[in-house]
């Protein structure tokens, strides 16, 4: 994992877009306090400045809109920032829980082998057998719309993938003489699943996290964007588009290409860095 | 290669029951189904009476069991919106969405083979690096604003094509599609192309990687010593050794196609099976929603069980029973 | 008919030499063995010969004449029209030469299809009659079978009628028993040998076992580190090596699953590190101080300082 970090230094395409990510991300945490509107807020949110173009001055002055307003009259750059918010928080949260969850049941399905390995692993081949945006889109469907059920049905759809991983990663260590020796030597089972076990499965781990946090984040934005997603008062960057994209006859396109961009660069900064690191830890698939 | 048959055939209607059962429970275990079984105005009485006419006041497995009856009977019971027979419903909306998936898909192979195979053939040139960044940035933007954008690029400033909607249709073999008139093209060409880029990307991926270990393989090396011209080596012999993955992955593409279709019917209004259940979620007609899933997944598990047959046809080493090297 | 002078073969970005001033001929029906560890440059100076190496190595010097042709100096159109014609190639391992999703009919056809217009039944034709030749039995119905339906000596035998096709005037064969077990290997060296003398084709057998070459070889021709450290006729060179390389090679038994020579220690040099003088000083039994300093000259075809007597 050093090593493959240490790798980007020779791709400094890569090494732009782990910057430039990290870069959006400190936007999204600043954004109460580097925004110039807080477009929650309905006092300060202007209804008659509606639609207006990029640059445009606000009627009752004070701010100009860099990146115009959206149907609501609300400051797209601000409404960006914050949509971003909601969209890596719910992204991040979802890859977090998904993560352990996958990563402990592929250990322990490794670790304990039998009709517990056996079991697991049919539920994460059926999983797998699916395209991850349709086994989220079926929770949506059946449990509603909501930030809560968004972050179920991203766990739902992304645990096998950390589990299958997990699961190949721990199975070389416990061919190992000194597993066995903790065996033998009856320490309890979660010890050696923890201390002997995971820490041998991070590098693997950390390239699905990447490639899946990206996954996370488009899969979040195309269901919000089918109305499937987060509430309407606190749009994501899927929601800002799906109303931009409501003016896209009248010309009115600002609302709908600047959230695009934003969800576009985070997608493909978070994708060429995880690519990087996949390539930099299997030379032999470069 | 018929016990291998059976074998799979089992694992997909397993596969079927497991799915069905899933679905049912969670229907069943999120609310009262009588709730949402009966319209919203109901009395209580009627609403007993809906109870009891259903089979719900029995036992949770003979409920499974009777569903899964109407199952095998076609029965996926009625919608409230359109008041009509699911199946019907959604199988009115099969022919577009199938016309489109196809379309999507004869338009990824016509972009990503050729792609894929100047990439690999010319692996760590400039026209590779370019194919390959190429192909992630595609794969990068968002299924539906790539759509948008493409709706704004070619409807709306330049007017090349429709924004929406399916074209006229003309019957052709007895099937309604609209890939037989001008006004049917023109308004498939944006939708489609909108899911073959996506997909395209991953064709680039695979076709890539095959074709560049074939290149360096030790039997392409011998066909040069055999003297044969390079067009027929890439074609024949590191084309075919793609072909056997592929078919894998082109599963994999018909899934997706299914999938994200859903979104890219959403995007472009186009009458087919995803725009539906989008609608029906909107106005939370559930005998709909779940009688989509039910017969998405069946198409899925026939997809994986084709894929493996083909792919099993395909190489001659697992045909005739020896095991791949 | 081949003529190699001076051949130098490196790898272009470094510029390590693999190959370092090979010069040799090759007499119509002749069978030339070329011996050597792996790592001698051997093989790289065969695929050299046809143009087949690898990337990032390339040719750096010298001159490869075959029917009067340089064709180190060829187009590249032109050198694949005489390869699989003019001069055949038999590798080491069938299992991974053969395309293991294409039937044998299919991949000896378009050999012959690659040089000779002719239809598609007068090229089935001729290869069920080679098959016949090298014994495969029922011929016709193997055509429909693919690599991994042969045993390993059918494979090899396959490869070997695939060469003799287009009646070449030169095989090229690396290490092409190597993979198989011995009694098989004489069987097929036996074969060759027959199907050379009937047609007039030459051949260039390269190996790591010099007992191999005794009875089946005219001439012989020992490489190390790059260069040809002795050259001579069979009969003279297993008579009286005058190399010390040669005579360690010879005195060598074959170890099953050991690939270095038993009596004689170490490896060869790195190419990218070779010791000043003969680079066989580090390894060599018989080694003097000046064998350190000083490249050794070529005297009565050994590059030696101090070579063996020849006993009368």
């Amino acid at each position: 994992m050093r090593n493959a970090i240490l790798s980007l230094r020779h791709a400094p395409f890569a090494l732009f877009c782990l910057a430039l990510f990290l870069l959006i991300v400190v936007a999204a945490l600043l954004a109460p306090w580097i925004a110039p509107q807080n477009p929650y807020d309905n006092a300060v949110v202007d209804f008659f400045d509606s639609n207006l173009p990029p640059g445009s001055p606000a009627g009752m002055g004070g701010m100009t809109y860099w990146l115009g307003t959206d149907a609501l009259g609300r400051d797209l750059w601000s409404a960006i920032l914050y949509g971003l918010r909601i969209t890596l928080t719910v992204a991040a949260t979802a890859s977090m829980l998904a993560l352990v969850i996958g990563v402990l049941a592929g250990l322990v399905s490794a670790y304990a082998g039998g009709w517990v390995d056996a079991v697991i692993m049919r539920l994460v081949d059926i999983l797998l057998g699916f395209p991850t945006i349709l086994v989220a889109l079926t929770i949506m469907a059946l449990a509603g719309a909501g930030t809560g059920n968004l972050i179920l049905a991203l766990v739902v759809a992304q645990w096998p993938y950390y589990a299958r991983t997990a699961r190949s990663a721990a199975l070389v260590e416990i061919g190992q003489d000194y597993i066995e020796a903790a065996r033998c030597l009856e320490l309890p089972h979660w010890r050696i699943i923890l201390r002997h076990l995971l820490p041998n499965s991070i590098s693997p781990i950390m390239v699905v996290l990447t490639l899946q946090l990206a996954h996370a984040v488009a899969i979040e934005a195309s269901l919000s964007f089918l109305g499937l997603g987060t509430s309407i008062e606190r749009p994501s960057l899927g929601l800002l588009i799906a109303n931009g994209s409501r003016e896209i006859l009248s010309g009115h396109t600002w609302a709908l290409i600047y959230p695009g961009l934003a969800l576009a660069a985070l997608i493909f900064t978070v994708n060429v860095f995880g690519d990087r690191i996949r390539r930099a830890l299997n030379p032999q698939e470069a | 290669m018929a016990a291998y048959l059976v074998r799979r055939l089992g694992q997909a209607v397993f596969v079927l029951l497991l799915v069905s059962f899933l679905v049912f429970m969670g229907v069943y275990a999120i609310g009262d189904p009588v709730q949402m079984l009966v319209p919203p105005d109901a009395t209580a009485a009627e609403v007993e009476r809906a109870r009891v006419a259903l089979g719900l006041d029995r036992p949770i497995l003979v409920q499974y069991w009777l569903y899964l009856r109407g199952l095998f009977q076609g029965d996926l019971g009625t919608s409230f919106v359109y008041n009509q027979p699911t199946i019907d419903l959604v199988l009115q909306r099969l022919p577009a969405t199938v016309e489109l998936g196809l379309a999507a898909f004869v338009m990824s192979l016509i972009i990503g083979l050729p792609l894929g195979l100047i990439a690999g053939y010319r692996a760590g040139s400039v026209a590779d690096d370019g194919i390959v960044n190429g192909s992630i940035f595609a794969y990068s933007l968002p299924n539906f604003w790539q759509g948008l954008l493409l709706i704004l690029l070619f409807a709306v400033q330049l007017r090349w094509f429709p924004s929406g909607g399916r074209g006229e249709t003309g019957t052709f073999l007895g099937i309604e599609t609209s890939l037989v008139t001008a006004s049917g093209w023109s308004h498939i060409f944006l939708p489609a192309l909108n899911l073959a880029l996506f997909n395209a990307a991953m064709v680039i991926r695979l076709t890539r990687a095959q074709v560049q270990a074939a290149m360096n393989s030790e039997y392409v090396r011998y066909a040069r010593a055999k003297g044969v011209p390079e067009g027929r080596i890439l074609m024949r012999h590191a084309f075919r050794n793609v072909l056997i993955p592929l078919v894998t992955v082109l599963g994999l593409e018909l899934g997706n196609l299914l999938a994200y279709g859903i979104i890219t019917e959403t995007v472009f209004n186009w009458p087919g099976m995803g725009q539906l259940l989008i609608n029906s979620i909107n106005v939370v007609d559930r005998p709909v929603i779940v009688g989509y899933l039910l017969i998405v997944v069946a198409m899925f598990v026939v997809i994986n069980l084709l894929v493996d047959i083909t792919y099993t046809l395909l190489d001659p080493r697992i045909r005739l029973g020896g095991k791949p090297a | 008919m081949l003529s190699v002078e001076n051949l130098v073969t490196g790898i272009t970005a470094k510029g390590t030499p693999i190959v370092r001033g090979v010069s040799f001929d090759v007499q119509p029906g002749q069978i030339l063995g070329v011996v050597g560890e792996s790592g001698s440059g051997k093989s790289m100076m065969a695929y050299s010969l046809i143009g087949l190496l690898p990337r990032g190595i390339a040719i750096a010097g010298g001159r490869v004449i075959f029917d009067g042709q340089d064709l180190t100096a060829m187009p590249v159109a032109q050198l694949r029209r005489l390869r699989g014609d003019r001069i055949a190639m038999i590798f080491q391992d069938p299992m991974v030469a053969l395309n293991p999703v294409l039937t044998i009919g299919e991949q000896m056809i378009e050999a012959v299809l690659a040089h000779r217009r002719v239809t598609r039944q007068q090229a089935r034709a001729r290869c069920i009659a080679v098959l016949g030749r090298v014994g495969i039995p029922s011929p016709e119905e193997r055509m429909a079978s693919y690599p991994h339906e042969f045993s390993g000596g059918m494979r090899q035998r396959v490869v070997i009628a695939i060469a003799f096709l287009n009646d070449p005037a030169l095989i090229i064969a690396d290490e092409a028993t190597t993979a198989l077990d011995v009694t098989i290997q004489s069987q097929i060296i036996a074969e060759i040998q027959s199907l050379a003398a009937e047609t007039g084709t030459a051949i260039l057998w390269i190996t790591h076992d010099l007992s191999l070459l005794s009875g089946f070889a005219d001439h012989v021709m020992v490489m190390y580190a790059g260069q040809v450290v002795e050259t001579a006729p069979a009969d003279r060179i297993f008579a009286a090596p005058r190399h010390p390389y040669t005579a360690a090679l010879m005195e060598a038994v074959p170890v099953p699953g050991r690939t270095r020579l038993a009596n004689l220690p170490g490896v060869p040099p790195a190419l990218d590190a070779l010791p000043a003088g003969c680079a066989f000083a580090p390894r060599c039994p018989r080694v003097q101080p000046l064998c350190r300093e000083q490249a050794p000259p070529v005297t009565d075809g050994a590059r030696c300082h101090f070579p063996l007597e020849v006993t009368p």
